[in-house]
């Protein structure tokens, strides 16, 4: 008994990994070559219902430090892309996703979708 | 008329205060504030041996009853009126063995109590069901406990058992209902070396709780809250997830330095763990938390007993570590849940530190303890603190004796103060309803505040020489004072017999 009290004991480690660095990318398609984004990114957590929100996007992705966990995604903003002839557009788009994991540093594409 | 010659009289007054010397040293022995310093050490069940001088049985009937000017702690109300039986014996069987047990069963209420909607606050916090209405409820609870010790040569060995059910409801909305039961195995073994017995036991827990909440009115249909530590709570699973169980378990080890005949040095050292995972009965058995306790606790002093006095000096020291995982759960497939990964969101150290000295000399007893307790909770993100400290000292004299042949009297009275020194509320308020920040602010409130309480009782024992069984009753009264301007007062009624 005091044996496996003993082997019991060391058991249990807090997990105290909280933070990720996870990448949002929009996805336009084949089509598209995104050049700007003036967005804002709302990362909403499944569990606290906290939200996490950026607008520091390097071209078509941006990058955030978040707790790791489930998330929904909400980003909305202006796009400026180039379509397949070459042609500069700027438009209003929306992306969102009611479920995405961040949990091991994840990349996680979001299909955008023009708003006019 | 013939006389009685004056040897035979002077026989018979000895023989007399012989037995009152006895009936007081059996008293002393069972009720005298020197126990204290073998509590501890009786945790042991090898050292229930030599634990009391004299077999006995105390069938009683008692009841308990608290009442705070505002609650201290939201979560477990403000006060209590718990009317109990219980029967304990201590029987030795043998000169070298001896059974115990116990059994009691209560039948009581509890005072608006917020915030909690389960039963072992104690064990469980902060992984409990909560809403900010809460109420009265009613607790019924039955104890049983029993346990064998023998001694051959140098060994002592024993085992003890103890099983509590437990349910607690309430009878209007919200109607929480829990339902526990509580099985400790523990096992222990010591032996004699020189002055000294050196003793250690391992000890076994199996925990159980099943916890829903209902609401019957329509319009009363309100979400509970999955509470995760200082308010925060599992969003995702609150509202109306309200059916959970907890399965629990856990060890606990201790090894123990005792003097055989209550002089020299004496330690104790405990370590016990525990964890009891929350899962949901909505979501397919779906564990949502687990909460792991790690109890330290060691006491080291000497104490010597002469026939004219006894004192005691001795240091203690626990530490308490609550560490809460939440299990941070994915995208159903099918019926189950996958966890994606456990995250240790919630985290309470809780220090308590004290020195103790005992002096004891014809019936009088003193006992002066001075200490100093901390207690800080973690919340990792967003970050929430709550910490304080406290410093304390208490006395408490005891007098206890015989008063002629029948009449044997136990009056006591305590004294104390515990002083806040230090103090931490770090919150993220602009992201926390109102209710839960009126509720933060009200635990912290009352977690910063000092105290002062004084304490006394007295307990009569009649026993007639020529009655088996005698008859005891037994009343104390406590009040505490906050710094907050609120109160608390207690009273313990107790009537009984003992054989």
């Amino acid at each position: 008994m005091l044996t496996t009290a003993l082997m019991i004991s060391a058991c249990h480690q807090d997990n105290e990994d909280y933070m990720t660095q996870a990448t949002i990318r929009l996805d336009g398609g084949d089509t598209l070559k995104i050049e700007h984004v003036q967005a804002m990114a709302h990362l909403t957590n499944l569990n606290s219902r906290h939200v996490v929100s950026t607008a520091d996007f390097t071209g078509a992705e941006v990058r955030i430090e978040l707790l790791r966990g489930a998330y929904q995604a909400h980003v909305e903003g202006i796009i400026s892309y180039d379509d397949a002839q070459g042609a500069r557009h700027v438009k209003a788009f929306r992306a969102v996703s009611d479920y995405i994991e961040l949990v091991n540093n994840s990349e996680v594409k979001l299909s955008i979708i023009f708003l006019d | 008329m013939k006389r009685i010659p004056p040897i035979i009289l002077l026989l018979f007054g000895l023989l007399l205060s012989a037995e009152a010397v006895s009936l007081d040293s059996v008293y002393t022995d069972r009720f005298a504030l020197w126990r204290y310093t073998r509590s501890e050490a009786l945790q042991n069940p090898a050292m229930m041996t030599d634990a009391y001088l004299k077999s006995f049985t105390q069938l009683s009937a008692q009841c308990d009853y608290q009442k705070q000017s505002d609650a201290f702690c939201l979560e477990q109300g403000t006060g209590l009126f718990m009317p109990e039986i219980q029967v304990n014996s201590y029987i030795r069987l043998t000169s070298s063995s001896v059974v115990w047990g116990e059994a009691a069963y209560a039948n009581g209420k509890h005072f608006d109590k917020v915030y909690n909607n389960v039963a072992d606050l104690e064990l469980l916090y902060p992984d409990i069901i909560a809403d900010s209405i809460g109420g009265d409820t009613h607790r019924e609870r039955y104890l049983f406990s029993g346990g064998y010790a023998a001694e051959k040569g140098r060994w002592q060995w024993g085992g003890e058992l103890k099983y509590r059910a437990e349910q607690e409801y309430r009878t209007y909305d919200p109607r929480m209902r829990s339902i526990v039961s509580d099985l400790t195995l523990r096992a222990g073994t010591s032996y004699a070396v020189g002055r000294y017995h050196l003793g250690g036991f391992g000890e076994g827990n199996i925990y159980r709780q099943t916890a829903d909440v209902d609401f019957y009115g329509e319009t009363n249909g309100m979400g509970e809250l999955q509470m995760t530590g200082l308010g925060t709570s599992y969003v995702r699973f609150s509202g109306s997830n309200r059916d959970i169980f907890y399965e629990g378990k856990g060890v606990a080890i201790g090894i123990d330095l005792t003097p055989h005949h209550e002089s020299g040095w004496f330690s104790h050292l405990r370590h016990a763990l525990h964890q009891y995972e929350r899962i949901s009965d909505e979501y397919n058995a779906m564990p949502l938390t687990t909460l792991y306790r790690q109890q330290t606790g060691i006491t080291a002093g000497w104490k010597r007993k002469t026939a004219n006095s006894n004192q005691a000096y001795l240091l203690h020291a626990s530490y308490d570590k609550r560490a809460s995982d939440e299990h941070v759960v994915g995208s159903a497939s099918g019926q189950d849940y996958p966890i994606l990964t456990d995250l240790t969101m919630y985290k309470q150290h809780h220090w308590d530190v004290y020195a103790a000295a005992l002096y004891g000399w014809d019936h009088w007893h003193l006992l002066a303890r001075a200490g100093y307790l901390s207690q800080r909770q973690w919340y990792a993100y967003e970050e929430r603190k709550m910490e304080y400290a406290r410093i304390y000292g208490e006395l408490t004299a005891q007098w206890l004796k015989a008063v002629g042949n029948d009449l044997m009297l136990n009056i006591h009275a305590t004294g104390g103060y515990a002083g806040h020194i230090d103090s931490k509320l770090l919150m993220p308020f602009a992201n926390m309803t109102p209710s839960i920040t009126e509720y933060i602010n009200h635990t912290f409130r009352y977690q910063k505040a000092s105290y002062t309480h004084a304490e006394a009782g007295i307990r009569a024992d009649y026993q007639p020489t020529s009655w088996s069984t005698g008859l005891f009753a037994e009343a104390s009264t406590r009040w505490t004072f906050c710094s907050e301007d609120e109160h608390e007062s207690r009273l313990h009624l107790s009537l009984g017999i003992i054989f």
